[in-house]
């Protein structure tokens, strides 16, 4: 009689057992879509059987095995941190490009071309008044399209500068709710399902947004810690981010546009430490590629040295010769005004000098050629004989900068767009290995490698065909 | 035919077959039979234009359009790349040191 009582309650507990199965299937139908899910199945353990002293057997459920493979997981973060990059910095350099014509037929270029035509005309009627006022209205357009270029890049910068206020907002929502995983995590004995989704789902979010790394403890909780260290969350302590933009104090170029730095939760400048995600390639673009063009507390920038160097040039030959052959005349005036009190605010303040009249612009050289300063002025346009920029004409050093910002973007284009297939490819490869034991890994892994072997090899030996083949090529 | 369109023709052809091989990639699949055998022939077309190049007249563009196969090739070098990285992290992860490939050892 009471093996049968055994038996009877065995199967009662199987039953419930089963149930408890059915539920997690259950569960996961209702989950496939949801974000950082990972499948479950209840871990069923056989229980002794032996009739004779009371023991039926049957199934018990020994807690619930989670699909999700942890390495699978930080290998899919950390290529979406890259694409998370590279997004931001094609983004951003394609913004910075929009300003610059490759084709040298709009803009600066062309302004700076015209005032160079308007030049060579005048050293063909050095005396005509209107050949005169011809090379004032194209220094007036030269400088109005120098501080329209200024200011598109400025506000370019307070664009980026707001991305990247909104995006440390978006990584503290984040680590908040990583917290708020903690803290719950410390107060139960097992995972919860739903909870570990939202989890998985916040972290893959964060690493897009910032290069970090996050280890499970033994308790269960989650710690999130930047690639340069900083902690974001540590057991149920969140650690804010915060950013700003500032010209340090003392800096030698106080009018700069100013950097942005991100600050830890004790006020520390930890900007060097994020260099990945979303908020690592705006940093990338706002604080190399926008300063190296528009300045910032040590460097003058590559538009305000053109600036700069333009009109100094400019003004120092008309203000070298005369404004007439006749004997007595007056010495010419600057053509161009600017900011002196500061490298980085050249371009912006370049203008024509207020008080030039036609009348008062010089032709005539220090030997007295009566066309010489025109003559020279019109050669800056091919020739660096008279003036130019680390031994380039302004033309050239002005086109350097568009195809340095041409660059920048093609590399960041290029790179997204090969991290997006590498990051495709990760979630591919963790939802491939999700839920499969070690020793099926094993077999695959062992195959793969001799497939990726065959394939990387070919791969160099075009590589590198390629390379010799462009190398033959004038 | 002069050889200039002939080394842009094989520039052609090894960029489909550059990009056919990264269709036919699949990092979940152990068998990349299809995609190494257009690999091969993208090498195979690489040769050739490289011999048109050295007999005769280069074609304007051709250097850009060697430059271009050039960023495919890497940019697929780096998916294979980062599958092979991605199974040996994870044996040296899962303890199964033996079975992570290794360069000395192959």
């Amino acid at each position: 009689m009471s093996n049968l009582l055994a038996i009877l309650g065995s199967s009662g507990d199987a039953l419930g057992v089963f149930q408890q199965s059915l539920n997690v299937v259950q569960n996961n139908i209702n989950n496939a879509n949801t974000p950082g899910f990972a499948s479950q199945s209840v871990n069923l353990v056989a229980q002794p059987f032996d009739l004779a002293g009371g023991l039926a057997g049957g199934v018990a459920a020994r807690g619930l095995l989670s699909a999700r493979d942890e390495y699978a997981e930080e290998e899919v973060r950390r290529q979406v941190q890259l694409l998370g990059q590279y997004e931001t910095q094609a983004q951003g350099t394609s913004s910075l490009s929009n300003y610059f014509d490759p084709t040298g037929n709009s803009g600066v270029p062309a302004e700076l071309n015209q005032l160079f035509q308007s030049f060579s005309s005048w050293s063909l009627t050095p005396s005509s008044t209107s050949a005169r006022q011809a090379v004032l209205d194209s220094a007036s357009k030269l400088a109005a399209g120098v501080n329209s270029l200024a200011a598109s890049l400025s506000q370019t910068g307070q664009d980026l500068q707001g991305q990247i206020s909104t995006t440390v907002q978006r990584v503290n929502q984040l680590t908040s709710t990583i917290q708020q995983y903690n803290a719950q995590r410390l107060r139960s004995t097992s995972p919860d399902p739903n909870q570990d989704a939202n989890l998985h789902s916040a972290l893959e979010q964060l690493s897009q947004l910032v290069d970090m790394s996050a280890v499970t403890q033994a308790d269960g909780t989650v710690s999130v810690v930047l690639s340069g260290g900083s902690p974001l969350v540590v057991g149920a302590n969140q650690f804010n981010l915060s950013a700003e933009a500032v010209v340090p104090k003392g800096a030698a170029n106080s009018q700069s546009t100013p950097s942005s730095r991100i600050l830890d939760a004790q006020g520390n400048d930890i900007t060097a430490q994020i260099t990945g995600g979303n908020l690592g390639g705006l940093l990338d673009v706002h604080n190399r590629v926008l300063a190296s063009l528009l300045g910032d507390a040590t460097q003058a920038g590559s538009l305000n040295t053109f600036a700069k160097s333009f009109a100094d040039t400019v003004n120092g030959i008309l203000q070298s010769g005369t404004v007439s052959p006749t004997a007595g005349s007056p010495n010419g005036l600057p053509l161009f005004s600017y900011d002196n009190s500061d490298p980085t605010v050249a371009a912006a303040s370049l203008a024509v000098n207020a008080k030039i009249t036609p009348d008062m612009l010089a032709p005539v050289d220090s030997s007295g050629n009566a066309n010489g300063n025109a003559l020279q002025l019109a050669s800056l346009a091919n020739s660096t004989a008279f003036g130019g920029i680390n031994g380039q004409t302004y033309s050239n050093f002005f086109a350097g900068m568009t195809s340095y910002i041409g660059n920048e973007n093609a590399t960041a284009t290029g790179n997204q767009q090969a991290q997006q297939q590498v990051a495709d490819q990760a979630k591919a490869l963790r939802d491939q290995i999700s839920g499969v034991s070690l020793d099926q890994q094993a077999i695959v892994m062992t195959q793969f490698q001799n497939s990726y072997n065959a394939a990387a090899k070919l791969v160099t030996v075009l590589d590198t065909l390629t390379q010799t083949t462009i190398d033959m090529l004038p | 035919m002069t050889s200039a369109p002939v080394l842009v023709d094989h520039i052609d052809r090894a960029e489909h077959h550059v990009r056919n091989a990264r269709q036919s990639w699949n990092a979940s699949s152990s068998d990349c039979g299809e995609c190494l055998k257009h690999l091969e022939r993208a090498i195979a077309e690489v040769r050739q234009a490289q011999r048109a190049a050295a007999d005769g007249v280069v074609p304007p563009r051709a250097k850009d359009r060697l430059h271009r196969l050039r960023r495919d090739v890497t940019s697929f070098g780096r998916l294979i790349d980062a599958s092979t990285s991605f199974y040996r992290g994870l044996a040296l992860h899962s303890g199964m040191d033996e079975a992570a490939y290794s360069p000395a050892e192959g």
